[in-house]
């Protein structure tokens, strides 16, 4: 469309084309949506607008614009602004801090599978950790100290106040 | 003057110590979410809304009011001191603003902005108190082919004209497509896409899609744009951020011409302010040019004043076109939408009937909440800009600490959290190639709206589908529809032709 492309120097043909995990993205979602539609029980209802026409033709642009999107990569490879120099030419590395960005959703997935065995408290703490670190943030024991102190302020605050229940974990033990 | 006096009996509602204090949290907040450049007034709601479920709703509403307009007075704080917008509204803003700061202006033109936005806010809101009532009762004629028109309009509104791509959009309004279809079906109670699975039996819940998009995915973004180049300086704003008589003059015709720009573009679902405060500013620099002194590139007070007031007055009609026909005309309305929903509140034509007196309350609280907010933001802008001194990895891992307190609060489930690391990861996917969230979020909500109104329409009418363009107001909001992709598709293929030469 309307997005300025780069001439781009020194490049593979997967540069400015990552992009393309998106149509592949929607695509998953739309053959998803057919077995899913395949899967549904309607029972009796017989109505030509009934449960599933609104998912068919969800599924059905769902494809239409992951094949269109694909064509729009492959024609105009996007390279983002920040990954250029002033000539256009490509910088090095990726555009992308990889073990930033793993840093961070592991450690979303981490407190995901603690929180209930441990208890909120030290997940709060290890999320908090794990996303000062992932950001950079060398100070690892200090990090989690700060952790435990905003997610027992949290505790107090949330729990004490507005009655929200949260998992008392290891601190239920005794 | 009925409406008066509903409105009076919502001042009488509103003005106790509880509902102040929770205006006053509410403007603080969205001030200070406002401020910071990456987070906005829709990631505040998000993260609010699992943990003010017991709060009774009116303070609850009154805060997220005061949240609403709170981030577009931050949000060109940041904009106007580090040239970093908080928010794609305060962009155009941010020209001349910024220009006025580094010239030693910055007083004045922070003070610009907040006036601007208090003149705006206030206007619209006015409006929105003397037709919001007509208009629901306007709309308490729509049937289901009038809603469909309005919910698909919404949907490429915000997804294909007001995108820079319109595959992109269209991409996020698809996803959100998905995500609202999960769960029981509303109208034949049939199991979708849930495999057998228990836990969503109930849908994907609007609070885990939200809080996942908008704060864990930006606080993935942001930690993948670890060790990358960011070097913003802060310009200090000194001296006391008042306009004088003079200054005071310039800037008011600016301020009433970008109110007038701001006020319709709230009713019809177009995606936010972007489109009006831009036009604001096109407008003042055209005026500017036919002036003997031209004022824009050196820091034109007009410049601040038109776009600033055209933002807030669309936020203050958007929050009529939400009340009176449950249309959210942004991400921020969207979410304030999904706050009604959890106090079992629809917005829409009958919300004046049903919850009349919370609704003139909640009118009642935007005016106290923008004068609030003039209050906070005219003399203490500078203690604001403050904020943006806390060091980022403290301020994302709060943001993602809280968020999943936040979904887990809500439902104490698992899986809700198992969806969030997953929408998390999708809504980190999608910022890094430029699709838009607004449109994901505007489908969640509206979503079942527009399926159940197109099959009531189609199943009433022995599948005719000419029943969709059967009354005048359907054939309007088509004809609009056609005449803004007509539009843009001319202004795209205009761009290319020029990028051509």
């Amino acid at each position: 469309m309307s997005e300025p492309t780069h001439e781009v120097h020194g490049s593979s043909f997967w540069t400015g084309r990552s992009g393309l995990i998106m149509p592949a993205v929607l695509a998953a979602i739309g053959i998803f949506l057919v077995i899913g539609i395949a899967d549904m029980d309607v029972g009796s209802n017989t109505e030509l607008f009934g449960p599933r026409a609104f998912p068919w033709i969800v599924a059905i642009t769902c494809f239409i614009i992951a094949a269109l999107l694909t064509v729009q990569i492959i024609r105009h490879p996007e390279v983002p602004e920040s990954m250029l120099d002033e000539e256009g030419n490509l910088l090095p590395g990726t555009a992308s801090n990889w073990s930033a960005t793993g840093m961070t959703i592991g450690s979303f997935a981490l407190f995901t599978v603690i929180l209930e065995p441990i208890g909120w408290i030290i997940s709060a703490a290890v999320v908090f950790l794990g996303i000062t670190a992932g950001l950079g943030n060398r100070r690892y024991v200090f990090n989690f100290l700060v952790g435990l102190a905003i997610a027992s302020i949290m505790q107090l605050v949330f729990s004490g106040l507005l009655g929200l229940n949260l998992p008392a974990g290891v601190f239920g033990w005794w | 003057m009925e409406s008066i006096e509903a409105l009076l009996g919502g001042f009488g509602d509103v003005l106790t110590f509880k509902s102040l204090l929770f205006v006053l949290i509410g403007a603080v907040i969205g001030t200070a979410v406002g401020v910071l450049p990456g987070m906005g007034s829709a990631m505040a709601v998000a993260l609010l809304l699992p943990v003010t479920f017991t709060l009774d709703p009116l303070a609850a509403l009154v805060m997220f009011a005061g949240i609403y307009f709170g981030g577009l007075f931050g949000d060109s704080i940041a904009g106007i001191l580090m040239n970093t917008p908080g928010n794609s509204t305060a962009i155009a803003g941010t020209f001349e603003g910024h220009r006025m700061a580094k010239l030693g202006r910055a007083p004045q033109a922070l003070a610009t902005s907040a006036i601007g936005a208090f003149i705006g806010g206030t206007i619209a809101t006015t409006l929105v108190v003397f037709f919001a009532p007509s208009l629901a009762g306007w709309a308490t004629s729509f049937g289901p082919g009038e809603y469909f028109a309005l919910a698909l309009f919404a949907f490429i509104a915000t997804s294909a004209v007001v995108s820079e791509s319109a595959l992109k959009g269209l991409a996020a309004l698809v996803i959100g497509l998905v995500l609202a279809m999960v769960g029981t079906d509303q109208v034949s109670g049939a199991q979708r896409f849930t495999f057998g699975n228990l836990a969503l039996f109930d849908g994907i819940s609007i609070v885990v899609i939200t809080v996942a998009l908008l704060a864990v995915g930006e606080v993935i973004f942001v930690a993948s744009k670890v060790g990358r180049p960011d070097d913003r300086s802060l310009i200090p704003s000194e001296g006391r951020p008042f306009l004088s008589r003079a200054e005071f003059r310039e800037a008011l015709p600016a301020w009433l011409r970008g109110t007038g720009f701001g006020v319709p573009f709230g009713v019809i679902p177009a995606g936010g302010a972007e489109v009006p405060t831009f036009l604001a500013y096109g407008t003042e620099r055209k005026l500017d040019r036919r002036r003997p002194d031209p004022q824009f590139g050196k820091g034109a007070i007009r410049g601040v004043a038109g776009p600033e007031a055209a933002g807030n007055a669309t936020s203050g009609t958007a929050m009529g076109a939400l009340l009176a026909l449950g249309l959210p005309t942004s991400a921020t309305a969207a979410m304030l939408l999904a706050a009604f929903r959890q106090y079992g509140m629809q917005p829409g034509p009958l919300l004046f009937t049903r919850n009349g007196e919370l609704v003139w309350a909640l009118l009642a609280s935007l005016f106290i909440g923008l004068i609030v907010l003039l209050i906070l933001n005219l003399p203490f802008a500078p203690l604001w800009a403050k904020l943006l001194k806390i060091e980022k990895a403290y301020l994302y891992a709060a943001i993602g600490t809280f968020a999943c307190f936040g979904v887990y609060a809500a439902s104490a489930a698992t899986v809700d959290l198992v969806f969030m690391v997953a929408l998390g990861a999708l809504a980190f996917a999608m910022r890094r190639y430029d699709i838009p969230l607004a449109p994901v979020l505007i489908a969640v909500i509206l979503g079942p709206l527009a399926e159940e109104s197109l099959r009531a329409a189609m199943n009433n009418s022995d599948n005719n589908p000419m029943t969709l363009i059967s009354t005048p107001i359907t054939i309007t909001l088509y004809a609009l529809l056609a005449f803004a992709i007509i539009y843009t598709v001319a202004g795209k293929v205009r761009s290319r032709r020029q990028a051509d030469f």
